[in-house]
């Protein structure tokens, strides 16, 4: 179970070095559940990320997405975008390239 | 305080009978009598969670597995509402643990009602804490909200918080599912309390109008509705 702010926080690190790809994978299988505060945080970390690279085409890709589908709802608030293609994946990314 | 039948067809018997529980348990442990003694009963709802005590954000974790895994369990009604519905737990026991300030802890329950047209999933959360408007006024952006009723309703807006961090989704989003599910939601918390229903706007009041508390604390409820296709009458 990960749930809260800080969880995300302790990962940042990892999101961090992955981003130099201009692909951030994220893969959380084998954690049942993910909370709000915990998917919430790591859309502002992507967004820190963009801001301090310059780079608007980082994406961040969730591979085995989270099973509660409502966390798609808080992607806009951060200025993001979604994308979910037949693969099941979440594909997210800056509203500013659309 | 409402009608007896809400559009999903579950009755607000059912509800209260919901915060008795919560409630009692909490009352139970600050040594007061109880306030709901003819709603208490146990009807014939599923209990995915009895009511249970929790303090820490780790006490409120294991919870929220707990009542995941029992939902899956249970296997009742389709299971991509589940992490919904134990998302909708996660984050206002969170909430409970992170912000409340309670000494008595707080208290969780979830259960699954059955109406003749819908399966009901019931989360509340109850805590002896500060209560939201408290919270609210040790934020300096915030102080100035003087009506507790207020300060609820703005605290289920995205990024406002009684911390000084300002970044919260959580109660925003579980408003937001309400209405996706055509469900309902009601938080007291000191003095007073929201109401939404359905799609409907926010409905705010006094509980001092109502009932006396005898705490400042949040209680939560939740009703997330999940219509069923098995009317007999033939209708749908």
């Amino acid at each position: 179970m990960l749930g809260t702010r800080p969880a995300a926080r302790a990962i940042e690190p990892a999101i961090r070095a992955a981003s130099s790809d201009g692909v951030i994978a994220l893969d959380t299988s084998g954690i049942l559940r993910i909370g709000v505060s915990f998917f919430d945080e790591a859309l502002l970390i992507l967004n820190e990320l963009i801001a301090e690279t310059g780079n608007a085409e980082l994406q961040l890709i969730y591979r085995n997405a989270p099973q509660m589908e409502s966390l798609k709802n808080l992607v806009p608030n951060r200025g993001l975008i979604i994308s979910n293609p037949p693969s099941g994946e979440w594909i997210i990314s800056s509203a500013d390239l659309d | 305080m409402g009608n007896a039948e809400t559009p999903a067809g579950h009755s607000i018997n059912s509800r209260l009978g919901l915060m008795a529980r919560c409630m009692e348990g909490l009352h139970a442990r600050l040594g007061m009598s109880p306030l709901f003694v003819s709603l208490g009963s146990i009807d014939e709802d599923i209990a995915v969670v009895t009511v249970t005590r929790f303090g820490t954000e780790a006490d409120a974790n294991t919870l929220w597995e707990t009542v995941a895994l029992n939902l899956i369990n249970n296997n009742v009604g389709p299971a991509n509402v589940w992490p919904e519905v134990d998302g909708v737990f996660e984050e206002l026991a969170l909430n409970a643990a992170q912000h409340s300030g309670s000494q008595q802890g707080s208290y969780g329950t979830v259960e699954i009602d059955f109406s003749d047209d819908a399966i009901v999933y019931l989360i509340g959360i109850a805590d002896g804490g500060i209560g939201i408007p408290a919270s609210f006024r040790g934020n300096l952006e915030y102080a100035s909200i003087a009506n507790d009723e207020d300060a609820i309703f703005r605290a289920t807006e995205l990024d406002v918080t009684g911390t000084m961090e300002s970044r919260g989704a959580g109660l925003h989003h579980v408003i937001e599912k309400v209405r996706a599910f055509g469900g309902e939601l009601t938080i007291i918390s000191g003095e007073g309390y929201l109401m939404v229903r359905g799609g409907q706007e926010p409905i705010l009041g006094r509980m001092v109008d109502l009932v006396r508390r005898p705490y400042q604390g949040t209680t939560v409820l939740v009703a997330l509705p999940i219509p069923t296709m098995n009317t007999s009458d033939g209708d749908d």
